[in-house]
C-alpha cells in the first residue's frame, strides 16, 4: 500500500487550490498525522496570516 | 503479502498448533475441519493477533491447558503469524500474547495487559531480526481495521454481500483507502479554531460585539442543523432517484403493459359495479313481477265488472241517486213532495215503501259495485305503472348486460396482451413509480427550501461577521484575528473539497477494478457501477441487471480482490465456510473462477486464499474444481486423547472423512480403480 500520508499528499498536490493553501493543508496533515495539539494548528494559521500581512 | 506460518498456543481448542502454509509454493490453502474442529477458532486467533479482537472469555484460554496446570500457575495464550513476504517484501512476525492465572479448578483470570510485538527482517541468510518500534501502528497501516471484513470473513455472509448493509462497509473501505479521515479532522479543527478566534474578536469589541457573537453562534448552530438536514435530504433524494431510475426504466419497457394493467384494474372495478347493479335490478324486477301478478289476477275480473257498472250507470243506480231518509220523512209527515197527502195504508204509501226497499238494496249493491270499480281502476293504473317500471328496469338490465359483455370482452383482450405478465405487479410498480415521483418532488422542494435557508443563514453569519469586525475595526489584535479566521475558513474549505475528491477518485478506481475483474470471469459486457452512496450495481447495456446467487458471491470475492488491487495491499483472503449454502452448480462457478484469480494467470502471483471448509462443503467435487491451482490441503480434527478440548493438525484430508458420504464413495471408487 502506498504510504498513507503520501497518498493524501498526492490528493492535495493534485488539487486546484493555491500553493499557499496546498502548503497549509500539507502541513496541517502532518500535524494531524502526528497527533499534534490544537495550539500547533493555531500557530500554523497565525503564520500564514502573518505572511499575508507581510506580503501586503 | 502471504501468511507463511501460524503458531497458536493455548487459544481455545487450538492448544498447540503450528501451520506451515508453504506460501512460497501455494496460493490456495484449505484448512478444513468438521464442525467443532477449530475452523472458527483459527479465524478468531488471526483476528485477535492482527486486529486485537478478543474472543469470548470462555473461548480464549484453552480448557485443556487450564486442566493441566495448578491453581496459581500462569499460562500464556499466544498467536504468532509470519508474513513472508510482507507488504514491503520483508519477513514480518506478528505476535500477540496474554497471560492467564489459574484461580479455580476451571477458572482463570487475565494477568496484566496483552503484549504485541512485530519483528522484522530482510529475506535471505544472515539478516538481522529487529523489533518494530510501533507495532500497533504498523498493523493498522497494513491491516486497516475498517477492511477487516474484506480480509477475514465468514462465507455464509457472502451471498448477502450486495445487500443494502454492505454499502456502509464499502463506504467505510473507500474512506479508509482514501485516508479521508485526516481531511475531515483538519476541517473540524479549523472550524473550532475559527469559532475560538471569533469569540476573541467579539471580546475586543465590548458588549455589543459580544451580543453579535452570541447571535452568530446561534446562527452557526442552526446552520449546522440545517446543513445536516440538507445532507440527509440529498441522500434520501439520491436513493429515491436511483430507485426512480430503475422504475422509470421498467416503466419505459412496460409502458403499454402499465396502461393495460391500469385499464384492467379499472375494468375489474367496472365489472363488479355492473354485476352489483344488474343483481339489484333483477331483484327489484322479481319483486315487481310478483306483486303485479296478484294485481293482474284481480284485474282479470275487470271486463265483467265494467259491463255491470255500465249497466248500472244506464239504469241510473250507480251511484244510487235515491235518499231513503228523505222519503221516510215524507211518509212520516204524510205528505209527498208533489204536495199530495199520503195516507197510511194507501197505495201511494205502499209504492213509496216498495221504492225505499228496492233502492235500499240497489244502494248497497251500487255502492259496493262503485267501490270495487274504483279499486279496480286504481289497480289497473298501478298495474300499468308497474308494467312500465318493469319494462324500464328490464331495458336497464339489458343495457347493463350489454355493458358487462363489452367490459368482459375488453378484459379478455387485455389479458391476452398481458399473457405471462403479472398485471398486479405491473400495477403495483406503476403506483410505486408515481409515489416515488411524488416523494422526489416533495423532497426537491424541501431540499430547495433548506438550501435557500442555508444561504440566508450564511449571509446572516457573514453580515454578523462584518458587524463584529466593524465593532472591532480599531482594534489591531481583532483585525489580526479576523485575518486568521479567513485562513481557517480557507483551509477548512480546501480540506472539505479534497475529502470529496479523494473519495471520488477511490470510488472510481474501485469501480474500474471490479468491472475489469468481473469482466474476466463473466463475459457479456457487464459493467459495475459504484454509486455516489456506495451501492454496487451491475449493469448490462446500461441497465441494472440482477445476478444469480453464485454470481453475487463471485462478485463479492471479486470485489474483495479488486479492493486489494486498488489499495495495492495484498491481504490474504481468509474465509470460513467460503461457499456457505451455495448450490452445487454455483460452487463450481465460484471455485473455478477463484482458482483462476488465485493461480497468477492474471499476472498476480502474490495472492493467497485460505479457505476453511467442513466435509459437506469440501467434497471430492469441490476438490476437483480447484485441481488446476494445486492447492495445499490440511485439516484440523479433534484429538482422540481429548476430543472436546484439543485439536490436532494433519496434512491432506481428515481420514475420518473417508468413512462416510462423498469421501467414502470417493475412496471406494479409488480402491476399485
Amino acid at each position: 500500500m502506498t504510504d498513507d500520508i503520501e497518498l493524501v499528499r498526492n490528493f492535495v498536490k493534485e488539487s486546484d487550490f493555491s500553493d499557499e493553501i496546498k502548503d497549509a493543508l500539507l502541513r496541517a496533515l502532518m500535524l494531524e498525522k502526528l497527533n499534534k495539539p490544537e495550539t500547533e494548528f493555531d500557530r500554523l494559521v497565525k503564520e500564514i496570516s502573518d505572511r499575508r500581512t507581510d506580503e501586503n | 503479502m502471504k501468511i507463511s506460518n501460524v503458531e497458536i498456543k493455548n487459544f481455545g481448542i487450538l492448544h498447540d498448533i503450528e501451520i506451515n502454509f508453504e506460501a512460497d509454493k501455494k496460493n490456495i490453502v484449505f484448512l478444513n475441519a468438521s464442525n467443532g474442529g477449530g475452523k472458527t477458532t483459527f479465524q478468531s486467533a488471526l483476528a485477535w493477533c492482527i486486529y486485537g479482537v478478543k474472543p469470548d472469555e470462555e473461548k480464549f484460554l484453552s480448557s485443556y491447558e487450564l486442566k493441566k496446570i495448578k491453581i496459581g500457575e500462569v499460562v500464556k495464550v499466544s498467536t504468532k503469524i509470519v508474513l513472508d513476504p510482507d507488504q514491503d517484501g520483508r519477513i514480518s512476525i506478528i505476535e500477540r500474547a496474554q497471560n492467564f492465572e489459574k484461580v479455580g479448578n476451571s477458572e482463570a483470570k487475565l494477568i496484566g495487559n496483552e503484549t504485541l510485538n512485530v519483528l522484522q527482517r530482510n529475506r535471505g541468510p544472515g539478516a538481522l531480526t529487529e523489533p518494530h518500534p510501533a507495532p500497533a501502528a504498523w498493523l493498522k497501516k497494513f491491516f486497516p481495521p475498517r477492511l477487516q471484513g474484506f480480509f477475514l470473513f465468514d462465507g455464509e455472509q457472502m451471498t448477502k454481500f450486495w445487500e443494502q448493509n454492505v454499502k456502509l462497509d464499502i463506504e467505510s473501505a473507500v474512506k479508509e483507502i482514501a485516508r479521508v479521515d485526516l481531511f475531515d479532522s483538519i476541517k473540524k479543527k479549523m472550524k473550532e479554531l475559527e469559532q475560538t478566534k471569533f469569540k476573541k474578536i467579539s471580546k475586543k469589541g465590548g458588549g455589543k460585539a459580544e451580543l453579535l457573537e452570541q447571535q452568530r453562534q446561534e446562527e452557526v448552530k442552526l446552520l449546522e442543523i440545517e446543513e445536516a438536514e440538507r445532507k440527509q435530504t440529498k441522500e434520501s433524494l439520491n436513493q429515491l432517484r436511483e430507485g426512480f431510475k430503475n422504475l422509470s426504466r421498467f416503466m419505459g419497457e412496460t409502458q403499454n403493459h402499465k396502461d393495460d394493467a391500469r385499464e384492467l384494474k379499472s375494468l375489474e372495478g367496472q365489472e363488479i359495479r355492473l354485476r352489483d347493479d344488474i343483481d339489484r335490478l333483477k331483484r327489484e324486477i322479481d319483486f315487481l313481477v310478483f306483486s303485479s301478478g296478484v294485481v293482474a289476477s284481480l284485474a282479470l275480473k275487470a271486463p265483467e265488472l265494467f259491463t255491470q257498472v255500465a249497466k248500472a250507470q244506464q239504469e241510473d243506480w250507480l251511484p244510487p241517486p235515491f235518499e231513503p231518509e228523505r222519503v221516510r220523512s215524507l211518509l212520516q209527515n204524510k205528505e209527498c213532495i208533489c204536495g199530495n197527502s199520503v195516507h197510511s195504508g194507501s197505495s201511494e204509501e205502499k209504492k213509496l215503501h216498495n221504492l225505499i226497499e228496492r233502492f235500499q238494496i240497489a244502494s248497497i249493491a251500487g255502492k259496493e259495485l262503485d267501490e270495487t270499480h274504483k279499486q279496480i281502476l286504481i289497480l289497473i293504473n298501478t298495474l300499468k305503472s308497474d308494467s312500465r317500471i318493469i319494462k324500464e328496469k328490464t331495458d336497464h338490465v339489458k343495457s347493463l348486460l350489454d355493458n358487462q359483455r363489452t367490459v368482459r370482452d375488453k378484459q379478455s383482450e387485455i389479458l391476452e396482451r398481458l399473457k405471462g405478465i403479472n398485471a398486479n405487479e405491473v400495477d403495483v410498480i406503476a403506483r410505486n413509480y408515481e409515489d416515488t415521483h411524488r416523494k422526489i418532488l416533495d423532497l426537491e422542494i424541501t431540499e430547495k427550501a433548506l438550501g435557500e435557508s442555508v444561504n440566508k443563514r450564511l449571509a446572516r453569519i457573514e453580515s454578523l461577521d462584518a458587524s463584529i469586525k466593524d465593532a472591532t475595526k480599531n482594534d489591531k489584535e481583532a483585525i489580526q484575528l479576523g485575518k486568521e479566521v479567513q485562513v481557517c475558513k480557507e483551509i477548512a474549505t480546501a480540506a472539505e473539497k479534497i475529502y470529496e475528491s479523494a473519495i471520488e477518485q477511490v470510488r472510481s478506481k474501485l469501480e474500474k477494478a471490479v468491472s475489469q475483474n468481473f469482466d474476466k470471469v463473466k463475459l457479456g459486457g457487464f459493467q459495475t457501477v459504484i454509486t455516489d452512496d456506495f451501492e454496487v450495481l451491475t449493469l448490462k447495456d446500461g441497465r441494472k441487471t440482477s445476478l444469480s446467487e453464485g454470481e453475487k458471491m463471485l462478485k463479492g470475492y471479486i470485489f474483495s480482490i479488486a479492493l486489494r488491487d486498488v489499495i495495492n495491499l495484498n491481504l490474504p483472503l481468509v474465509v470460513d465456510t467460503p461457499f456457505g449454502k451455495l448450490g452445487a452448480g454455483f460452487r463450481k462457478m465460484v471455485a473455478e473462477e477463484l482458482a483462476i484469480l488465485m493461480s497468477g494467470k492474471d499476472d498476480k502471483n502474490d495472492r493467497q486464499l485460505i479457505f476453511s471448509m467442513h466435509d459437506l462443503e469440501y467434497t471430492p467435487l469441490e476438490r476437483r474444481y480447484f485441481e488446476q491451482a494445486k492447492p495445499k490441503e490440511m485439516f484440523l480434527a479433534n484429538d482422540p486423547k481429548a476430543p472436546a478440548e484439543k485439536s490436532i493438525l494433519g496434512e491432506g484430508i481428515d481420514p475420518s472423512w473417508y468413512l462416510e458420504g462423498h469421501w467414502r464413495e470417493f475412496a471406494n471408487a479409488k480402491k476399485t480403480k
